[in-house]
């Protein structure tokens, strides 16, 4: 099983127990499309791990990363990122619960600013500031400042 | 992941993703296409009208302009110019609503916000249109 798919199989429940129609496994499809960018986002990734960044719905992001410690045991941290409406609240395996704050939101509003960017243009082929189509993205009001 | 000495030598590239060593601090995020954007604008706006108000165009050794790290601008050629003044100021609006992008944590999370409503929208809207070429493409594309 792919990382991408045991990360979903996490989040979102295994794929056997659900009854997928073709919309939710298109989405599925999307989103794991989506995370070919959002791996890439961070730079190189260090030979023996694997790493996933995705947006998993409207209000949360994710960050999923594999490893093999020194003692060639695998590793792995899954990571929430929850849009609340009073911050951004980070969840790690285990229970851990924090606000993004300082450089840490700085970075991760980066990211989420790279990984928008690149996918609307590259995969949906859409303006990100516009929402209109590549081909004719102009003079339209804004689709997110 | 990049070692000391890489990003010594990379400066666009600052710290190294951290979740695997200290359970998940979103450390690290390679910037240099956000900055390359920002200057890139910043440039072009000083580049456009520089080229479409100043006639004749300076020699080479007369037109060097500095574009210092808070955009403001110095040349002994067009210190007094108003077009230079203009352009200036607009590269200083271009260059604020970065940082303010960068250094405000209301923005952070206001485009954060609306960047997933946006994402989830585009998938929809290819999920309900049943856009099966869009889709098509992005299946093979995926197994590229």
């Amino acid at each position: 099983m792919s990382i991408f798919k045991k990360i979903m199989t996490l989040l979102t429940g295994s794929p056997k127990d659900i009854k997928w129609n073709s919309k939710a496994l298109t989405e599925r499809e999307l989103i794991e499309i989506e995370s070919e960018v959002g791996r890439h986002i961070f730079g190189p990734i260090e030979k023996g791990h694997s790493r996933e960044f995705f947006c998993l719905d409207e209000h949360t992001w994710v960050w999923h990363e594999e490893w093999v410690d020194d003692q060639k045991k695998k590793q792995s941290r899954t990571t929430r990122y929850e849009i609340h409406e009073n911050g951004i609240l980070k969840v790690r395996d285990g229970g851990h619960y924090q606000y993004l704050e300082n450089e840490e939101l700085q970075n991760f509003g980066l990211a989420v600013r790279m990984y928008y960017e690149q996918v609307m243009r590259g995969i949906y082929r859409h303006d990100p500031y516009t929402g209109q189509p590549l081909m004719n993205a102009r003079s339209s009001a804004p689709l997110i400042q | 992941m990049p070692t000391a000495t890489d990003l010594q030598s990379r400066p666009d590239a600052f710290k190294i993703p951290k979740p695997p060593e200290d359970g998940g601090s979103f450390g690290a995020v390679n910037i240099s296409e956000l900055e390359a954007m920002a200057n890139a604008s910043s440039r072009e706006t000083l580049r456009v009208a520089l080229s479409s108000e100043r006639q004749p165009q300076p020699t080479p050794a007369e037109g060097i302009i500095t574009l210092d790290e808070d955009y403001s601008v110095s040349s002994p050629l067009f210190e007094a110019d108003e077009a230079l003044k203009d352009a200036q100021s607009k590269a200083i609006n271009i260059g604020t609503e970065r940082m303010a992008y960068v250094e405000s944590p209301t923005k952070i999370y206001e485009f954060v916000s609306k960047a997933g409503g946006a994402i989830n929208m585009m998938r929809a809207n290819v999920i309900t249109t049943q856009d099966l070429e869009t889709i098509a493409a992005l299946r093979v594309r995926h197994k590229a």
